[in-house]
């Protein structure tokens, strides 16, 4: 990279920390946790590009070596200007479901026909053509009023159920971390969104492989959640969502040095994590000033609007049971030896 | 006229072989999105067929149950001795069936630990065996039943 380059993306970065280092101090200052519009996007923009300059080398190095990698979100920097919404539809645009109408006649006709092909705006929800969106949470918390938007899409957990109890093999883990799920061969049956503690992956009906198959009588579409960019990723360039952030509030990186930064960043503003220890640990580490109890208090949950609660490891249970696998062989020789003796004594007696 | 199997497998034994396979059959099964969607978790007392987790502890107890009794078996006729049984054909497909079962299904096992990574192509294959497996076994299972094949030929002692 030339010195130039180099020297303007420090820069931009310092200039881009600043900013949001004097936006914090400001609201803390006014005893108020909140975030307003920018009016100064564009000059952001420019200084988020910066800084992403400077991430990216060590993720994409990161993501050739085959190391977990895992993002931290300072939330309290999030203005709900909704770039990063509209950068994900962008670039992930040509992944987006491209259902032919009119769909089969399910059976039982209690199926649900989900289509959100002539929804494709809507942005205030998950949905097959909206993989991340922005959950606002207001409310007070020790006496002073806080506003805070939190980015919402798949975690990305460390030990997915989506992809274990995938009966077919679409929802995979990569080396990198992602969890992704292979539209060309996903039918649409849901269990990915059923066994995820969040309720992420979203159903379009009417399109992928079980129109080939039995499209009456199993299959109901494709399931659909953010992928983090993992062709992006894979070219050495950063998640859409992260380049495009004006107040650059997510960072990524290996793993280890992504949760160091985040328990460094809570413990400087007195703050809490989710998504650490959250389902056995996720790859996604949001850092709030406020207990994430008090925002899931406050903010809007339904369906494609997940909650922020504690989460128990969902898949704590096989890990454990898989050493009865694993003992249950040796088990059986042991006994299978142990009575063939026991037979040939009673036979000599 | 005794068959061999007989020998080495007990009747209590041979009742929880099946006991086993039918639990795995149907939790197996209830993985997929199926019993839901055909009302029968609404029958009374099927509840469960629904519930993913349990269904999943299900077959990790049916399978270490099921290996438990093969590798019993599979011991007391390696140490059986000479001449041993044969294996007749029907039950040579079985028995290979049973082995790319297991083996697939350790397999997934293991690729449910957060330490272990398979590549995506890989936990798709190995899911596809497993699922392929296990329906060619449960063809060759019905065949086998109604045509009287069994698995080893029969001796005379």
């Amino acid at each position: 990279m030339p010195s130039s380059l180099s020297a303007f993306i420090m820069v931009c970065s310092l200039v881009s920390y600043q900013v949001v280092a004097s936006k914090r101090s400001l609201f803390m200052s006014k005893n108020k946790f909140v975030t307003g519009n920018l009016s100064r996007r564009n000059f952001l923009g420019l200084a988020g590009a910066g800084l992403a300059g400077a991430i990216l080398p060590g993720t994409a190095q990161a993501a050739q070596k085959g190391q977990e990698l895992a993002t931290m979100l300072d939330i309290e920097s999030c203005i709900n200007c909704g770039q990063c919404v509209e950068a994900c539809k962008r670039v992930n645009g040509h992944k987006f479901p491209e259902p032919k109408k009119p769909y089969p006649e399910m059976f039982p006709s209690r199926v649900p026909v989900e289509d959100w092909s002539d929804r494709r705006d809507v942005h205030d929800r998950l949905t097959p053509y909206n993989w991340l969106y922005i959950q606002t949470s207001r409310g007070e918390y020790n006496g002073l009023e806080f506003e805070i938007h939190i980015p919402r899409r798949c975690l990305h957990c460390q030990n997915p159920p989506c992809s274990n109890l995938c009966p077919w093999g679409a929802a995979v883990r990569e080396v990198n971390g992602i969890v992704r799920i292979n539209d060309k061969i996903c039918l649409g049956g849901a269990k990915c969104k059923s066994v995820c503690p969040w309720l992420i992956p979203q159903r379009q009906t009417g399109v992928g492989l079980y129109l080939d198959l039995m499209p009456r009588f199993a299959g109901n579409g494709v399931m659909y959640k953010c992928d983090r960019c993992y062709d992006r990723l894979a070219l050495g360039e950063l998640p859409a969502c992260i380049e495009i952030c004006p107040m650059q509030l997510q960072t990524i990186g290996p793993r280890e040095e992504i949760l160091n930064q985040a328990r460094k960043l809570a413990e400087d503003i007195g703050g809490y994590i989710y998504g650490d220890q959250e389902n056995g640990g996720t790859n996604t580490f949001y850092v709030s000033p406020v207990p994430f109890s008090v925002l899931n208090d406050n903010i809007i949950k339904g369906p494609g609007q997940p909650h922020l609660d504690p989460v128990e490891n969902t898949m704590a249970r096989s890990e454990a049971l898989t050493a009865f696998l694993a003992l249950a062989p040796v088990a059986g020789i042991a006994a299978g030896l142990l009575s063939l003796k026991a037979d040939r004594n009673n036979k000599e007696k | 006229m005794k068959t061999v199997s007989g020998s080495i497998a007990s009747q209590r034994e041979k009742l929880v072989f099946k006991i086993s396979i039918a639990l795995l059959i149907l939790s197996g099964l209830a993985q997929m999105p199926l019993f839901k969607r055909y009302y029968i978790s609404e029958i009374p007392g099927l509840g469960w067929t629904a519930d993913y987790h349990f269904n999943h502890v299900l077959h990790y107890l049916a399978a270490a149950v099921l290996l438990f009794i093969i590798f019993k078996w599979a011991a007391a006729f390696v140490r059986t001795k000479k001449p041993r049984p044969q294996l007749t054909i029907s039950g040579s497909i079985r028995m290979g069936l049973f082995s790319l079962i297991i083996i697939t299904g350790f397999l997934r096992a293991v690729k449910n630990l957060q330490d272990f990574y398979f590549s995506p192509a890989a936990t798709t294959a190995i899911i596809w065996i497993h699922l392929a497996a296990g329906l060619i076994l449960g063809f060759m299972a019905m065949y086998s039943l109604f045509a009287r094949k069994r698995y080893f030929k029969l001796s005379q002692q």
